[in-house]
């Protein structure tokens, strides 16, 4: 037997080097240990980017994050959100301001923004806000960053908007967004509605975690 | 009228020829102002026949030494390839006549100083592509540099209508006309097609068509048609595979002739064929070339000069040779696959024999032993004179977004006088209020979901006129005006310098560093991709991949498919009189051993077990892309019998339908399975759950401008502008339903692809027909070819994807290439 899917419910808890996390299917994960929510990628602004250029995405793309992420909240009750880069798309446009509300409405829960290659606003832009930047984000066994490290400690990271491919008989096939959880290091899947994804190449030692209609599937190498 | 004509018999005359009688009449007619349509074939003398009078105009109304520089002749080509030779034969027309005109050239391979010079002194004449129309048009001095225009001929017209470059040709001369009222012709030439009448209303126009002439060249000339045939038919036709080993059959008819054309339908085909004659015939190097559209220019120049001058004898090529001037030495022409059409078919064999009285031959070389019905099947339509009709496109409107951007860059224009321009062209001639108010909308502000935001900066309304402002954005669209729609295409190019053609990215997606590839005639190793370039270096071994390019792939014309229906009627009467249909004798015995030969009165269905899963395969013989909604409709039908997921795939022949569990078929034909009731809600509903929609949506993105395919040489600052047309259509879809160009997407894939009173023909026809269910132990010889060509593929279902899911694997990677 390989591969085979395994259905896991909306949400999972996955007990991983002796903490615990909890796998969310709307694109992120609880920690526990730490009481904190972790997402990555989430390119707001990306829509208003694009309009800025004569394409007309609608603003409700992001509208729809930031609800997504208000549930997250109301569902975990975290202390703080860790946000593994690509926060905002691009420079500074009108998305940024529904992004600064939003920050402000949550101002009782601590907001670090791990940076990555598309966080380009100035200082400025995040003080308006309630999130502090940092490079990474170190605790217990895990250090969190935008782009894969080599550490000692396990490192999770986001960037590559992970997805797997399955294949069934009758060439049937899916493509899904995937957390994936290897020996040394994990990724968790894009959380933006408007971003793509890319295929990644699963070991056989891997434990994958694919997100379909709304549930988890669990995916042993 | 004779003095004005005099000068074109003097020149006649000093070139020991005689005018043909269209020639004399296309002269007077244009020279009586009037407009209209040429039909000639290539190679008829129809240059002249449409130059020659724009000169007599000029010497009737001016002193020859009265030359000012302005355009008084657009000559339309839609391939920038032919501009050059039709440029050197008007130009030496002129120099005999002592005439100083300047014929110039535009194309997107003019040189910016070209472009520069042409500015200042403007030649009298212009070669030029739809595309290039556009570009000038995007120039703020455009009214001005167009204001004395006389002519617009558009050659090889056959070739542009029905395709979004028509609709761009007609746009341009609705402007065109505006710019220059009555003192403005419009010819267009074309080869026999099926609705020359429309032909002529979608090019001039709902003012102009109303007085104008059609001119035929009337040039009769034989066809004779001939199958090679395969000694010994395989009962299995594996695609493709049966060609090459016909090799021994067609190299002496390359021997006997002075030179040879040999068509190809795609791009990787003639890759492979070109290998594989230089493997069977290695004398023939030196002496054979290929020809194809993803080439390098210059490589392709050489080539033609080289067929010009005789010292080729055989060309492997695509429909890149079929347009164009003529190449005289080319005495025989084989075709290689079903053409697919009959029109197509006929021009191709007008390739060869150009002497007056001569015969065109064409040979006929089956890709596999079932395709010999389309030998049978293309002769008999050729004798019976049936040509194929080239359907206009209606309304599109990514094409008129793209065009109300270009005149907003060029200084902007007035919504109600373009409207007004537009409503004289036959594509938007019934364009609804509604509809232009969304296009205004959407280049503006965006739409309606987009509403106030002004950060939306494209085209503002400044006081009744609509312009650019933001730079950026003008130049953007200045380079996405005629984007070749499809995938991207990257240059490839040695390391050492020395460029070698394009190649589409999903296919070098697929390479790894070290891989090796077939492309024009030379295995290649990859390298690299560096700047939208792919860099390569020559490879020595013997082996490698060939290049897929996408598109290429005509379905058949419903009038062929009609034919070969016809064919296998006689064929189960009995009667195999034709030489084709006599050896697919074998084949058609088995099929109708294991199964049936579907006929007019039949129409079978097979049901059979691989170890792929369960399948079905249908029959219609309605052409490929009529199976490809078809197939979905039958699988959205039985999909609401069970939860069942379908993967299908088609050719011209007919559809699979392919799934894990066994396909309740019989259910689903007592509940009546092809009912026409409902038919085009079905069509709609399939077409949304497969990806129909999304793929047509991807050229309709991309010609509105929605998708950037970044600036040249600088791919990387484009990056932050990059969507897949994927991610694109599920984000209007989702928060913008009454997005047009979601809904011009659906709209194609039915207009474009499927005539609706094609596909109503097709399920009329076949709810006329007998039912005829056959269970086989396995795929008969009708199937075998749709299950391994997989050329087209799509998939349907009604379950729960947890569900689909929960019988899938995961690829895992091969220990080969670990990861580190």
């Amino acid at each position: 037997m390989k591969g085979s899917p395994e259905l896991l419910g909306a949400n999972y808890k996955f007990q991983f080097l002796d903490q615990e996390f909890v796998l969310d299917a709307d694109r992120a994960i609880y920690w526990q240990e730490d009481k904190s929510l972790i997402v990555a990628d989430l390119h707001l602004g990306k829509a208003g980017h694009f309009r800025k250029h004569g394409v007309p995405i609608p603003r409700q793309v992001h509208i729809t994050d930031l609800q997504k992420m208000n549930s997250l909240i109301n569902r975990y009750q975290p202390e703080k959100i860790l946000f593994l880069g690509d926060l905002f798309h691009s420079d500074n446009n009108e998305e940024w301001m529904d992004f600064i509300e939003w920050s402000n409405h949550h101002s009782g829960i601590q907001q670090l923004l791990i940076e990555g290659n598309h966080d380009i606003l100035d200082e400025g832009s995040y003080l308006q806000t309630r999130m502090k930047v940092v490079d990474e984000y170190q605790n217990g066994p895990f250090l969190l960053t935008h782009e894969e490290v080599k550490t000692d400690l396990y490192n999770i990271s986001g960037h590559v908007h992970p997805c797997v491919r399955l294949h069934g008989i009758a060439r049937q096939g899916a493509r899904l967004p995937c957390f994936q959880f290897g020996k040394q290091k994990g990724l968790i899947p894009a959380f933006g509605e408007f971003t793509g994804s890319h295929p990644i190449r699963p070991l056989k030692t891997d434990r994958i975690f694919a997100i379909a209609e709304g549930q988890l599937i669990g995916l042993v190498g | 009228m004779d003095d004005v004509l005099k000068p074109a018999y003097n020149w006649f005359k000093k070139k020991g020829w005689k005018p043909f009688p269209f020639q004399e009449e296309a002269w007077n007619a244009y020279l009586n102002g009037k407009s209209g349509l040429l039909n000639a074939p290539t190679g008829s003398g129809k240059t002249y026949a449409l130059w020659i009078p724009t000169i007599l105009e000029f010497l009737r109304d001016h002193q020859p030494e009265e030359i000012t520089p302005e355009v008084r002749v657009l000559w339309v080509t839609p391939l920038r390839a032919l501009a050059k030779d039709i440029q050197r034969a008007m130009q030496e027309v002129c120099d005999d006549l002592d005439l100083r005109w300047e014929v110039g050239l535009r194309t997107g391979d003019t040189t910016t100083s070209q472009r520069q010079s042409q500015k200042k002194k403007a030649p009298q004449a212009l070669v030029i592509t739809p595309e290039s129309i556009h570009v000038l048009l995007s120039q703020s001095d455009y009214p001005n540099f167009f204001k004395n225009l006389r002519a617009i001929i558009v050659d090889e017209w056959h070739e542009i209508l029905g395709t979004k470059r028509g609709v761009a040709t007609e746009l341009a001369i609705s402007r065109l006309k505006a710019l220059n009222g009555s003192q403005l012709k419009i010819w267009g030439i074309s080869a026999t097609i099926g609705n020359l009448p429309q032909a002529k209303r979608v090019l001039l126009g709902e003012d102009y068509h109303k007085e104008s002439v059609t001119v035929r060249a009337d040039i009769d000339k034989e066809v004779l048609i001939e199958s090679v045939l395969p000694d010994e038919v395989e009962k299995f036709p594996w695609t493709g595979h049966l060609g090459t080993k016909l090799l021994p059959k067609i190299i002496p008819i390359v021997n006997r002739s002075r030179t040879t054309l040999l068509f190809t339908n795609t791009r990787s085909q003639t890759e492979l064929w070109y290998q594989a004659i230089l493997k069977f015939a290695p004398e023939l190097s030196g002496v054979i070339a290929m020809h194809h559209g993803s080439m390098d220019n210059d490589i392709r120049g050489w080539v033609e000069d080289a067929l010009h001058a005789e010292k080729l004898k055989l060309v492997v090529c695509t429909s890149s040779l079929d347009l164009g001037v003529d190449f005289r030495p080319v005495d025989t022409v084989i075709q290689v696959g079903g053409p697919k059409g009959i029109s197509r078919f006929f021009q191709r064999a007008g390739r060869s024999g150009h002497q007056p009285g001569a015969v065109s031959k064409i040979y006929f070389v089956p890709t596999h032993s079932l395709e010999l019905v389309e030998g049978a099947a293309l002769r008999e339509s050729i004798q019976e004179k049936q040509f194929e009709s080239r359907k206009p496109l209606e309304k599109s409107l990514d094409v008129l977004i793209q065009y109300l951007v270009t005149l907003a860059v060029s200084g902007g224009f007035k919504p109600l006088q373009i409207l007004e321009e537009l409503q004289t062209t036959y594509s938007y001639r019934r364009l609804t209020a509604q509809e232009w108010q969304w296009c205004l909308e959407f280049i503006t502000t965006g739409g309606k979901t987009l509403g106030q935001y002004d950060e939306f900066a494209k085209v503002y309304n400044d006081d009744g006129i609509y312009k650019i402002i933001n730079k950026k954005a003008a130049t953007k669209h200045k380079l996405s005006i005629g984007t070749i729609v499809g995938d991207p295409a990257l240059k490839v190019r040695f390391m050492t310098g020395g460029y070698v053609g394009t190649i589409e990215e999903s296919f070098i997606s697929r390479l790894n560093p070290g891989d090796t590839f077939w492309f024009a005639g030379k295995n290649l190793e990859f390298v690299r991709i560096k700047d939208l370039t792919v860099l390569v270096k020559k490879s020595s071994k013997k082996s490698g991949l060939t290049p897929q390019w996408m598109g290429g792939r005509l379905p058949l014309s419903s009038m062929l498919a009609d034919k070969i229906r016809e064919k296998f009627e006689q064929a189960v009467e009995g009667n195999y009189a034709d030489i084709e249909m006599h050896t697919i004798k074998p084949i058609l015995d088995l099929q109708a051993k294991w199964s049936d030969i579907p006929s007019r009165k039949n129409l079978l269905i097979e049901k059979t077990k691989t170890r792929f899963g369960y399948h079905i395969f249908i029959y219609p013989f309605e052409g490929m892309f009529v199976h490809e909604v078809l197939g979905g409709v039958v699988a959205l039908r039985i999909s609401r019998i069970q939860p069942i997921t379908f993967s299908i795939s088609m050719n011209d022949y007919g559809f699979e339908l392919l799934s894990d569990q066994e396909i309740p078929i019989e259910e689903a034909l007592e509940s009546d399975l092809f009912n026409e009731e409902n038919l085009f809600q079905d069509i709609q509903e399939s077409i949304n759950m497969t990806e129909m929609a999304q793929r047509k949506f991807r050229d309709v993105a991309t010609i509105a401008g929605l998708i950037f395919q970044g600036y040249p040489g600088k791919g990387i600052r484009a990056k932050h502008l990059q969507a897949s047309s994927g991610i694109l259509f599920k984000v209007f879809e989702e928060y913008d339903k009454e997005n047009l160009l979601i809904r011009q997407s659906m709209e194609e894939v039915l207009t474009l692809q499927v005539e609706h009173s094609r596909l109503l023909e097709a399920m009329r026809r076949i709810n006329d027909q007998k039912i005829v269910l056959k269970e086989t132990i396995k795929p008969t010889p009708f199937a075998f070819p749709i299950l391994v060509d997989m050329f087209r593929r799509q998939n349907l279902t009604s379950e729960q994807l947890s569900d689909r899911i929960a019988k899938m694997q995961m690829q895992l990677e091969r220990a080969a290439n670990k990861q580190s």
